[in-house]
This record gives structure tokens, C-alpha cells and sequence, in this order.
């Protein structure tokens, strides 16, 4: 096997094991705090795994280029020369957006987590008491 | 051009809220800023309404770039009646805001509801996957941060983060399956996904060519973003959210939610199912799977929530279950893609919008006792909102959307579907007539206005002009709907227009 396509499968079974253990943090563990990083580790996962795909476009033998072109390109030929040897840049936008917007979510869950521990003196959800139903006009 | 600028308009609004509100200027102009902008979004809603009315569809290119390079705008007669539905609630919410809240809690909540229209709307416009990713997520964290607004009350804050936790982690899904279709057909543009969907073979100038082999990941992507959709608009058994945030947010952020935010997980559905992997998709098969099962599922959604709106007793967990019985309903007419069905989901989700928001404003007029003359016309208001939502009578359009559903089932020969749209609005009709019962007997509704109660002679106004735009709006459609029968054929032609997938491939990508 080439090492290339040992790293790649590698990093690809690694990304998925982390997403299980994410998804079991999230939906499973009793601490509010660490349901939020279980859900930063899930997001971050498959920020990586979005950054992977980009790299099914090189087609040349070899570690693909990163997607910088160094100095203008003077001919077509150049460019498309590129093109094949370098990772695809759109997942990378795609990613960087995610993670402005993931940054954002976690601040006001974050805020919204100490405000919890503020109301019920625990982060563990499972230990605070029944919910009052509320039905008030506010 | 009209459907970008609904959207910078409420990004805008979104922003001239926030700087006054931690401006000195901010108690004078803030309210008058807000209502205006909200009023600016509605009259472009409404001339966008008109021009798909007269078939005319908008497509507009971010940048001048030509799809599938750049984001496009694609705004039919589908999205003209949610997008109007959407500007509508947002001036609703702001005047409930404005009489239930004081100006502390107000400066955050009209950034916040602005920011909330803006997603909605970019959601409903929008022609592009990724696009749709980040109008999710506008529309998600601004959910949760209304929904968490009274950080002071234990039960929001509970209800806040539930909410968030569980909903970042299904939107981030959303994400992988539009990483998933972009790796293999190398473009977000849903156009371009549809042709390509359609014709593997094809290329489009940008994207190229579809990537190896797009059957897998294709199945895949749709598999996780009809789950994505289906929470998002709490159909069972995704609907564990819905419940706790409609009894803990306050009533402007419900109206947002009930006509804005919860609409998209259904309209998401109808554009995914009719427009990107259309019946004529290599796909076809794995989508008739899909279908099959989400037929029974919405209904047997509609029949379950039906039961449990049967069984509140607060008018929150009545509103809250009717939602979800309501958009079951309009799911299971929108999925199977028969003209009367869609034309009737569509209409349905318009009906409970209006019916929930009619319910939401009455209770908020009574609670803020601003005299007798308002007193009658709350409990008008709340009538008006529960016949709307209950569907019998021509006068209203909930009548109209559950008729189109009736005869859409008949057709198609789903017998079940027709029986168990009946059922529900029967099984709805006893949760309705104890919260009409309830409001009509007690003369105190239970409120926590605190320094905001008292009511001022310019709040009368508001609240008598606003109460009765909205009856007139609701007894105006149904009226219409019957005195020009020609209206329903009307409707009936616009809406298979806006599902046909070739007319949408031939507008975006000429």
C-alpha cells in the first residue's frame, strides 16, 4: 500500500471513531459542559473529514499541492497543470465558515451553561428536578 | 433583485437594531427603526408576491457570477407566499415585543428576531446547498438565543440549551451532507445538483463533471438531510424540542418560530425531494423509498400530536402539539408531489402560521388589559386564530388547505391520508374548544408582564390596528378563496410550475 493512501485511509477511520465517541458525548453524558466540548469535537471532525474530501481531486502521483499558486500563472496549460496537482480550496471555504459560525453557537451555549449552573447549582442535567410547567403571557 | 433585498433588508435591520440598542438614541428611535424596516420587508414581500403571481420567477446572481459559480436567488410562487408568510409574523412578533417586553429586554430581542428573518428568508430563496447550511444556522442560533431570552427564568434557560445542544449537532449533519455532495458532484448549486442528478453525463461550465460514482453519497446526503429537516420542523419522533421551546420562549419569539423558523424542515423537504433529487434522479428508486416511509411517518406524526393536543391543558402545550400536527399534515401533503397536495401543504403551514400567531397576539392583548373594547377584540382575535386552526368553516384558509389535502389523498388514492387528516382535525378540535372555553370563562390570563403592564394610548392603537390586520388577513383569504373559485386553479398552476425541476434547471442554468 502507498503511503499516501495509508495516511488517507487512516485519518478517515480515526475521523469516524472520533465522530462515534463525539455523537455518544453529545447524546449520552450527564454534564452540560461536556456535552458542548463532545459537541466541539463533532463539529471540528467534521470540519477535518469536509477538509478531506477536497483532496479527491489531484490526480498525480504523490502528495498533492496545497492550493496557493506561488507566482501568476502564464499559460492555460500552466493552470491546468495546477489544477491536477492540487487540493480542491472550495471545502476549505466551506470549513472556514463553519467554524466562524460553530464559534458563535458555542459562545451562547457556553453563556447559556453557566447561566443553568446560576438557576440549578449543577451542570449535570440529569440531577436537576422535574420541570415546572409554566403558562404565562411574557 | 427584490428577494436579495428582503434579506439585506433584515440583515440590515438586524444591524441598526443592535448599534441602537447600545446606543443613547436607542430609547427614541428603536422601536421606530424596527417597525420600519419590518414594514419596508413586507411591502418588497408582497411586490415579490405579485410579480410570481403573475408567473414570473426571479433569479438573481450574488456578484453578477453565473450559477453554478456563484450563490443564486431562485424566488417562485412557492417562496413568494413563505417569504410573505415570514415578513408578515416578523412585523407581528416586533408589536407583541414591543407591548410584552421593556426596552432592556427589546434591544435584544429585535436584533435577534431580524436575525432569525434574515436565515429564513436566505433559507427560502436561496438556490445554493451551502447557502442553505448557513441559513440554518442563522436560523438556529437565533432560535436559541430567543428562546433563552428571559435568562431569568430557570425554564428557558433549561429549554435553551436542550434546544441548542440537540440542534447544532443535527445542523453540523447538514453540513457533512453537503461536503458529501459537493465531493461528488463538485458543486452546491442546486440547479446544477438536479441536472447532474438527473444525467450523470452532463457538464455544466465551472463545476465540470459528477466524480466517480454519485449514487452512494447521494443516497446518503439525502438520507441525513431529511432527518436534518424533519427536526427542524418537530415532526415525530424528532419533535422532543418543540414542546419544551414553545413552553418557555416568549410569545414574539413563538410567532417567529411557528411561521418562520419551523416552516423550513418542510419546505426544505419539498425542494430536496422535487427540485434537487427529483423523481427523474438516478436515485428514483431510493427516493420512492424515502417517500414511502415519510407518507406514515407525517401522518402517523399528525395522528399522535393530534392526540396530545387533545390532552393540554396551557395554551402553550396547545399551541406547541397543534404545530407539530399541523406540519405533519402539511409534510405529508408536500412529499408525495400531486399538485392539490403540495398547493394544499403549502397553504396548510400558511393556515397554522396564521391560526398560531392570531391565538399568540390575543393572549398578549388580554394579558396586557388595555380596556373592554381590546378585551373583545383579543377574544375575536383568539376565535378567529382557533376556527382558522380548526378548518371547518370556508371563511378561514385552514378550510381551504385541508380541502386541497382531502381531495389531493382521494385522487392519488391514499384513502389513509384523507381519513387521518380528517381525524386529526377532529382530534385537534377538542384541545381548541377547552383553550376557547378556558379564555372565554377567565378573565385574568396568567401573565408576567411586570414593568411593562401598564398600557399607553399609543399601545392601543398599535395593538387595535394590528389585531384587526390580522382577522381582516385571515377572514380576507378565505373570503377570497371563495367568492373567486378561479383562485384555487390559479394556485393549483403556480405551485406545479414551482415543483417542476426542468423549469427550475432552465431558469437558473440557461
Amino acid at each position: 500500500m502507498e503511503l499516501a493512501t495509508l495516511i488517507f485511509t487512516t485519518t478517515t477511520f480515526a475521523l469516524l471513531a472520533n465522530l462515534i465517541i463525539a455523537v455518544y458525548g453529545i447524546f449520552m453524558d450527564k454534564s452540560l459542559l461536556k456535552k458542548v466540548i463532545a459537541l466541539a469535537i463533532f463539529s471540528d471532525t467534521l470540519a477535518v473529514f469536509a477538509i478531506l474530501i477536497g483532496f479527491r481531486v489531484p490526480q498525480t502521483p504523490g502528495f498533492p499541492k496545497p492550493p496557493i499558486y506561488p507566482s501568476a500563472p502564464e499559460t492555460v496549460e500552466e493552470i491546468n497543470k495546477f489544477i491536477l496537482q492540487s487540493v480542491d480550496p472550495v471545502p476549505q471555504a466551506f470549513v472556514i465558515t463553519a467554524i466562524v459560525i460553530n464559534l458563535a453557537i458555542f459562545s451562547l451555549l457556553t453563556g447559556f451553561v453557566i447561566q443553568h449552573y446560576k438557576h440549578f447549582g449543577s451542570m449535570n442535567i440529569s440531577l436537576v428536578e422535574k420541570e415546572e410547567i409554566v403558562d404565562e403571557v411574557y | 433583485m427584490i428577494s436579495a433585498s428582503i434579506v439585506i433588508n433584515y440583515l440590515l435591520a438586524s444591524v441598526s437594531a443592535a448599534l441602537l440598542g447600545i446606543s443613547r438614541y436607542g430609547k427614541k428611535f428603536l422601536d421606530s427603526v424596527a417597525v420600519s424596516m419590518a414594514i419596508l420587508g413586507l411591502a418588497m414581500s408582497i411586490a415579490l408576491m405579485l410579480n410570481s403571481y403573475r408567473n414570473s420567477v426571479e433569479v438573481y446572481t450574488f456578484g453578477g457570477f453565473r450559477p453554478p459559480l456563484g450563490i443564486v436567488y431562485y424566488a417562485d410562487f412557492i417562496n413568494s407566499i413563505l417569504s410573505l408568510l415570514s415578513s408578515f409574523a416578523t412585523i407581528i412578533s416586533i408589536v407583541v415585543a414591543y407591548i410584552t417586553m421593556d426596552y432592556n429586554t427589546r434591544k435584544y430581542f429585535y436584533p435577534l428576531a431580524f436575525l432569525l428573518a434574515t436565515g429564513a428568508q436566505g433559507f427560502i430563496f436561496s438556490g445554493d446547498l451551502f447557502h442553505l447550511y448557513v441559513s440554518t444556522e442563522l436560523v438556529a442560533i437565533s432560535s436559541y438565543a430567543l428562546t433563552g431570552l428571559y435568562s431569568n427564568k430557570r425554564n428557558c434557560v433549561r429549554a435553551a440549551i436542550i434546544y441548542g445542544i440537540t440542534g447544532t449537532a443535527i445542523t453540523n449533519f447538514l453540513l457533512l451532507a453537503v461536503v458529501l455532495i459537493y465531493g461528488s458532484y463538485g458543486t452546491v448549486n442546486m440547479a446544477d445538483i438536479a441536472l447532474k442528478s438527473m444525467n450523470p453525463e452532463a457538464t455544466t461550465p465551472f463545476s465540470g463533471r459528477v466524480f466517480g460514482d454519485i449514487l452512494h453519497s447521494s443516497t446518503v446526503a439525502l438520507a441525513i438531510m431529511t432527518w436534518v429537516f424533519l427536526f427542524k420542523s418537530g415532526i415525530m419522533p424528532n419533535h422532543f424540542w418543540l414542546p419544551r421551546v414553545y413552553r418557555a420562549a416568549p410569545i414574539a419569539s413563538i410567532i417567529l418560530f411557528s411561521s418562520s423558523a419551523d416552516i423550513l424542515g418542510v419546505y426544505g423537504i419539498l425542494r430536496l425531494y422535487h427540485i434537487a433529487f427529483s423523481c427523474r434522479s438516478v436515485i428514483a428508486t431510493f427516493r420512492q423509498t424515502m417517500l414511502s416511509m415519510l407518507t406514515p411517518l407525517s401522518l402517523t406524526s399528525a395522528l399522535f400530536s393530534s392526540l396530545l393536543t387533545a390532552r393540554q391543558t396551557t395554551f402553550r402545550g396547545i399551541v406547541a402539539y397543534s404545530t407539530i400536527a399541523q406540519l405533519s399534515l402539511a409534510l405529508s401533503g408536500t412529499v408525495l408531489g400531486v399538485p392539490e397536495l403540495v398547493a394544499g401543504g403549502i397553504l396548510h403551514m400558511v393556515a397554522n402560521a396564521l391560526g398560531d400567531t392570531s391565538v399568540l397576539l390575543g393572549y398578549a392583548v388580554h394579558a396586557k388589559a388595555c380596556g373592554k373594547k381590546l378585551h373583545i377584540l383579543s377574544k375575536v382575535l383568539v376565535a378567529t386564530g382557533l376556527l382558522n386552526l380548526f378548518g371547518v368553516i370556508p371563511v378561514v384558509p385552514g378550510f381551504w388547505s385541508k380541502a386541497l389535502m382531502v381531495w389531493g389523498f382521494v385522487e392519488e388514492g391514499v384513502l389513509a391520508g384523507a381519513v387521518i387528516v380528517l381525524i386529526s382535525t377532529g382530534l385537534c378540535a377538542i384541545g381548541y374548544l377547552k383553550l376557547i372555553l378556558r379564555f372565554f370563562h377567565m378573565e385574568d390570563v396568567k401573565s408576567d408582564l411586570g414593568m411593562v403592564a401598564k398600557c399607553t394610548t399609543k399601545m392601543q392603537w398599535t395593538l387595535a390596528t394590528v389585531a384587526s390586520l390580522l382577522i381582516a388577513v385571515v377572514i380576507g383569504v378565505g373570503l377570497a378563496l371563495i367568492s373567486v373559485p378561479k383562485l384555487i386553479n390559479i394556485f393549483l398552476d403556480l405551485t406545479s410550475n414551482s415543483i417542476d425541476v426542468l423549469t427550475y434547471i432552465s431558469n437558473v442554468l440557461p
